[in-house]
């Protein structure tokens, strides 16, 4: 009633529409040309790959009709639905907290593991399976896509459902969204251990794996467009325009970026379709815009809702978010190459890409400053609520990595910071303190919310988490900013007779302490992650931790009581 | 020949049009960002995610009031 929408929304979610048949027989047949691919395949990544793709569908076609079930028998029986079609469709929301959770554990787990590697060689295995090279995009990917993607879906179809005031679109097309996007997520994964890769970084799935994100991407899309097409608000709220840039934008770059002609249809190789630098500009266009729009946008968007709602407090200035969301926008797609500076990138690409790169400092700053004003009238929250602290020190690492970026992207700069650890150090500094921060907030904040509980099971355990959590970023990005520098200083170092003063391995075995304190950084990053997922275990459970006690004035949702 | 004075001629035409074109499309931006008279409008949003709360399992929440309008 209350957000019930387009007439027609009226069935209750699981029934089985004229669409909802679609989808099944295209499940079906798609199914059945996987099992044909798997029959000729021509090598075992691609048929392990193409049974995977048919279970996957056949669970789907299982998943639908077990949904309708249960949705007919509960009317056959005249027994209330759990979700009657008219509120939020929050279901799908909550698999994707779940599944941020789950990645973010993996793909921490990942990452430690190959700091390890890179500090004890030993612990390569001498197996292919395990091998750095093949661990190190399963880490990026499983971090970047896996968990920072499945925070920012999540949060994005929460989002726009309060600030439109309307349930999401469509009733299978969500789900299709979740649950294709965890096939990719395994497909690409999987494909890495196998030793599938093109060999682009951040785009490394196979040309197979690419088109089925264009698929979920375009659903996912459609999802979102259309729940804005029936807001009930006059206007798009700002985080909703963050998010929309980020998706559509990344349909953009998944696409041009993965431009290949596979070998044969029934083959996992595929070759990209432009050649040499060309290629190496695609490449940064994406890889840095895959930054910029899903690492910066997204989240921004996150931000936008998460920040204010939190700190009780309306965004500092909404004229200054439209200013700063256009600039980046503008500018943002323009600095990918700053990646190929002294390469055979013409030079005044690489002084456009570093030029666009300075500018960038502005509407980052903006959104930083935006962020952290919202706090003013309630910085006395910082003390009293952990979740605040880390929302509002993601902002601050925000703050911090897009003005160290700029700077490295100074040719002057880059000579001696490029191909050097002080790149990982950027990358981390953005990816753990922002990113991993930020998605942690939301989720800290959405569970409670989600699963109608008061708070949290435990804030000191917030609190654990996020000391442990900064502790392990400050070592990680210190370590690799003294190891980077050494490195580029040592690589530049002539003797008297003009040879290069150190050889390759030297500069390697100089890394070593480094190494090893990164990857103790890592580890208390990931143990900081546990600790969350324990207390969003136990919340879910609708557990309170009993030493601290629930606060007298109950809020306006306390449901205290599990629901479930 | 022919091909390089036509490649010479399309580049510079969306070079500079397109320069032109998002210069002018940014300053529009500018313009409705800064306008006065936006300032209630731009008020209220961002008071947005404060009052989004309505449960909507909760029964009639926005059903009878449409004057969202009306801000705070």
């Amino acid at each position: 009633m209350a957000i019930s929408t387009a007439p027609g929304t009226a069935t209750p979610p699981g029934i089985m529409t004229s669409s909802a048949w679609a989808v099944l027989v295209s499940l079906v047949a798609g199914a059945f040309l996987f099992i044909a691919i798997a029959a000729n395949a021509q090598d075992a990544p691609m048929a392990v790959h193409s049974w995977l793709f048919a279970f996957a569908f056949l669970a789907g076609v299982m998943l639908i009709g077990q949904r309708h079930m249960t949705v007919s028998e509960a009317l056959a029986h005249n027994r209330p639905l759990a979700d009657d079609g008219t509120g939020y469709a929050d279901g799908v929301v909550k698999a994707g907290a779940i599944a941020t959770l789950f990645w973010g554990v993996a793909g921490f787990l990942v990452g430690v593991v190959i700091a390890f590697q890179l500090a004890f060689p030993a612990l390569n295995f001498d197996t292919d399976f395990l091998n750095f090279g093949r661990l190190r995009p399963l880490h990026t990917s499983a971090v970047i896509f896996a968990f920072g993607g499945n925070a920012l879906i999540a949060t994005s179809f929460y989002v726009v459902q309060r600030t439109s005031r309307a349930r999401l679109a469509g009733d299978i097309a969500p789900w299709f969204v979740f649950w294709g996007y965890q096939l990719f997520i395994v497909i690409a994964a999987t494909g890495y251990l196998m030793g599938v890769t093109q060999s682009k970084e951040y785009a490394e799935p196979e040309w197979y794996a690419d088109i089925w994100l264009t698929i979920v991407w375009v659903v996912y899309l459609l999802v979102f467009l259309a729940t804005l097409a029936k807001r009930k608000e006059p206007h798009i709220y700002v985080a909703n325009w963050f998010y929309l840039a980020f998706i559509v934008t990344i349909a953009m770059l998944h696409i041009g970026n993965n431009l290949a002609i596979p070998e044969t249809l029934t083959s996992s190789k595929s070759y990209a379709l432009f050649p040499g630098v060309q290629d190496a500009l695609i490449q940064w266009w994406y890889g840095h815009n895959a930054v910029g729009f899903f690492l910066t946008a997204g989240f921004l968007g996150m931000m936008y809702y998460f920040v204010p709602k939190r700190a009780e407090r309306p965004v500092y200035s909404y004229r200054l978010s439209i200013v700063h969301f256009w600039s980046l926008i503008f500018i943002y797609i323009w600095a990918g190459p700053h990646h190929l500076h002294f390469t055979a990138l013409p030079d005044w690409a690489q002084t456009l890409g570093m030029t666009f790169s300075i500018m960038l400092w502005m509407p980052s700053w903006g959104g930083m400053i935006n962020g952290l004003m919202t706090l003013s009238g309630a910085w006395d929250k910082l003390r009293t609520d952990p979740v605040i602290r880390m929302l509002v020190v993601s902002v601050a690492f925000y703050g911090m990595s897009t003005f160290e970026g700029p700077v490295m992207s100074i040719k002057a700069v880059n000579s001696l910071s490029h191909y050097t650890d002080w790149t990982i150090g950027h990358v981390h500094s953005g990816a753990l303190g922002w990113v991993g921060f930020i998605s942690f907030g939301a989720v800290y904040c959405l569970i409670p919310w989600l699963w109608k509980r008061e708070r949290l099971y435990s804030l000191a355990l917030v609190s654990w988490h996020f000391w442990i959590a900064t502790i392990g970023i400050v070592l990680y990005i210190t370590a690799m900013w003294v190891s980077g520098i050494l490195q580029g200083l040592m690589w530049r170092a002539y003797d008297a007779q003009g040879f290069l003063e150190y050889s390759f391995a030297e500069t390697v075995a100089a890394m070593h302490p480094f190494y090893v304190i990164r990857a103790l950084g890592g580890l208390l990053f990931l143990a900081g992650a546990l600790i969350m997922v324990y207390n969003c275990w136990m919340t879910i459970k609708g557990r309170y931790r009993e030493s601290e006690p629930l606060s007298v004035p109950a809020p306006a949702r306390a449901a205290a009581q599990p629901a479930e | 020949m022919e091909d390089a004075t036509t490649y010479d001629v399309v580049r510079t035409w969306f070079g500079t049009g397109g320069l032109i074109l998002l210069v002018v499309l940014f300053g529009i931006i500018l313009v409705y960002a800064l306008r006065p008279s936006n300032k209630q409008k731009f008020d209220r949003m961002a008071r947005l995610p404060l009052k989004d709360d309505e449960p909507a399992e909760n029964g009639k929440p926005e059903a009878g009031k449409k004057d969202t309008e009306s801000g705070e």
